[in-house]
């Protein structure tokens, strides 16, 4: 290999390696709960990640502002999940090693697995309404399902939480 | 009063985040992957050098 291409392509990489570090540091938390959620596992959310992470580097279509940028990442790990739980099929499992190492302490340990008990589909759309801040138009265009779906589920994901919290005497 | 629930939910769910190993790891992943996938798509050509030949041989 002539030194000068590999010259260029060291600074190919690492160009590539700033831009995904610096894409990282701004959605990875957002991405990584909305992957968690779907699949329930702390490792099947990394290769999640990654995957999308590869996709932004590989495919991803010109953004007009920061916001298309994030709607498109928010797309494409929701879809990246969504087709790994279907190929998986796991059983939601939660060790306590897990959730020390995805950030949940002891004290909020009972409350998140109550969350974790909401079906997939409606903990995506609690953590886009309320954790990223969407409306309802804005999340039945991210993840492909009616204003008024979003609405239903947002209404159920509200109500089991309550019966939830209220059944273990947490609220 | 299911705002209070909501706010629980939501002090939770924020404390989720990816290790910084993970991150790092991902990134490094991400960035070989992406630089080779250039490669294969022509934005950099591999050759191969050819040691010259000396008088001897």
């Amino acid at each position: 290999m002539k030194g000068s291409e590999e010259l260029g392509i060291k600074s190919e990489y690492d160009s590539n390696l700033r831009h995904i570090e610096y894409a990282m540091e701004k959605y990875s938390r957002m991405l990584f709960r909305i992957s968690y959620s779907i699949l329930s596992d702390e490792h099947d959310a990394e290769d999640a990640i990654q995957e999308t992470f590869i996709r932004y580097m590989t495919k991803a279509p010109l953004f007009r502002d920061s916001d298309h940028e994030k709607a498109w990442l928010i797309k494409v790990v929701t879809n990246v999940s969504k087709n790994m739980l279907r190929l998986k099929n796991r059983q939601l499992i939660h060790s306590t090693d897990e959730l020390q190492s995805i950030g949940i302490d002891e004290e909020n340990r009972t409350v998140f697995e109550v969350i974790m008990q909401l079906p997939p589909k409606y903990r995506v759309v609690l953590d886009l309404y309320y954790i990223e801040g969407y409306k309802a138009k804005e999340i039945s265009a991210i993840i492909g399902i009616t204003q008024t779906a979003v609405r239903k589920r947002l209404q159920y994901a509200r109500t089991l939480l309550k019966n939830e919290m209220e059944r273990i005497g947490l609220e | 009063m299911k705002r209070k629930y909501i706010n629980t939910y939501v002090s939770v769910m924020k404390e989720i985040g990816l290790s910084d190993e993970a991150k790092r790891n991902i990134c490094k992943s991400c960035a070989r992957y992406s630089t080779l996938h250039k490669i294969k798509n022509g934005r950099y050509v591999l050759t191969t050098s050819r040691k010259e030949k000396s008088a001897d041989n």
